[in-house]
């Protein structure tokens, strides 16, 4: 299914990218978060259509979601 | 009451039907607390002064260096070398003498939080690491005080007001500090960035003081600087935490936050551990610990857990360590065994920390 990602911080360097638009097969965020290797250690929160959600979230054709780390700087 | 000086400072504000006098007299009484006097503090304080909000405690021991200055904008270079929250508080007093201001030229611990908070309105972030911002959150979520959060990664940033009217804290949406993040000496920024963010903060800040418009309660706004994107995200308030309370009061002034975050100093991989934080785990016996002093160094520590490799020999010896232990390199004052860490991390030991101010702190 089609999937619009954005990605912030330190998750955007790792995927070279902010936002791309990918068709995957995945029916959990589970799923989805397994498709990336780039970001295996990298600790971000999911959040899908503006919400933060769990792994178990079952995801939907053009779902926004949203790759979020906690940022240091200040 | 307003003199009639202020009734002529603040007379865009009066006429505004948000603010008006009862409004500006609110900001008057109001007491804001900020924490760090660094890129996302010194636009905010520019404007909670300008903005007259009463009284404003600045905590901060840090030295001015020339590398702020591209984003500092409180300081110049005849500051170098002098005290942040000095010199923030010696500039914004001349900007509004409307303003008392308090500082503490100090660091903020869990052990001095509690009682310097329990004195504000308000929390304002302007720090540039976890241990901090998770320090400030549970002292907020403690003494119920809102908690005005910024943070920015190079050309973004994130906003948002935590323990606000029932709402969501820190914790409910970063339960944990990630292992992996850098601040800004090694990453950069772009110096407008926190000039943005940092106003962004100073606007909640108001916003709270006034109740006006719409609070940043349980919602987080990220801001992209290179795309201009504004996005908002929804944070739920964690039961699992809020349920803990009791507990976190009593266990906050004993708990390492530097040990939770790996992140003192803005260093990625290495951690500092304290003395007191050695002495829990020397207890589990899963620790080694390398004193990297030359062998007639003094005092020697009596444990069996210490095996003595002088910096020099470490290349020489290192493999004749257990990877899998937590590695702990002590020396005398903290200073050669944080240089040695390089050398560990390269040769793979992942547990590992640097005894925090020595072998002299510990023996104590």
């Amino acid at each position: 299914m089609k999937i619009n990602m954005k990605y912030y911080g330190i998750v955007a360097e790792k995927m070279r990218k902010q936002a791309e638009s990918i068709d995957i097969s995945a029916n959990t965020v589970e799923d989805l978060i397994n498709h990336f290797s780039e970001i295996k250690t990298t600790d971000y929160k999911v959040a899908v259509n503006q919400d933060i959600v769990k792994a178990d979230y079952r995801l939907k054709e053009n779902d926004e979601v949203v790759f979020l780390p906690p940022f240091a700087g200040g | 009451m307003l003199s009639k000086e202020e009734k002529y400072r603040y007379s865009r504000h009066l006429l505004l039907d948000n603010v008006g006098i009862k409004g500006q007299e609110k900001l008057s009484s109001a007491s804001v607390l900020v924490v760090g006097a660094g890129g996302l503090s010194c636009p905010a304080l520019q404007y909670l002064t300008a903005s007259g909000v009463g009284r404003i405690g600045i905590i901060d021991d840090d030295l001015i260096e020339e590398s702020n200055l591209q984003r500092q904008v409180l300081y110049s270079h005849d500051d170098i070398g002098r005290n942040k929250a000095f010199v923030a508080s010696e500039k914004l007093s001349k900007q509004n003498p409307f303003v008392s201001f308090e500082i503490q030229q100090t660091r903020l611990t869990n052990k001095n939080a509690l009682e310097l908070f329990s004195r504000y309105d308000i929390i304002l972030d302007g720090t540039d690491n976890f241990a901090t911002r998770y320090i400030i959150n549970d002292a907020c979520v403690i003494l119920g005080k809102p908690f005005v959060y910024g943070s920015i990664y190079k050309f973004e940033g994130q906003v948002s007001v935590f323990n606000y009217n029932n709402g969501p804290s820190y914790r409910c949406l970063f339960p944990n500090p990630p292992s992996e993040v850098g601040n800004c000496s090694e990453v950069g920024v772009l110096g407008v960035l926190p000039g943005i963010i940092g106003i962004m903060q100073s606007i909640e800040v108001i916003k709270i003081i006034l109740d006006i418009g719409s609070v940043l309660s349980g919602k987080l706004l990220i801001y992209d600087g290179l795309s201009s994107d504004i996005h908002f995200i929804n944070i739920n308030k964690s039961q699992e935490y809020h349920s803990e309370l009791t507990e976190l009061k009593n266990s906050f002034e004993e708990f390492d936050y530097e040990f939770f975050c790996s992140n003192k100093n803005g260093t990625i991989t290495c951690k500092d551990i304290s003395a007191e934080s050695l002495e829990e785990l020397l207890k589990s016996e899963i620790v080694q610990i390398v004193d990297v002093r030359q062998e007639w160094e003094l005092p020697k520590i009596p444990n069996h857990l210490v095996v003595n490799i002088p910096m020099d020999e470490i290349s020489n010896s290192i493999h004749l360590l257990d990877k899998s232990k937590y590695t702990v390199i002590c020396c005398q004052t903290g200073v050669r065994s944080k240089k040695c860490l390089d050398t560990f991390e390269k040769e793979g030991f992942v547990n590992l920390y640097n005894l925090k101010n020595g072998i002299v702190s510990w023996q104590k």
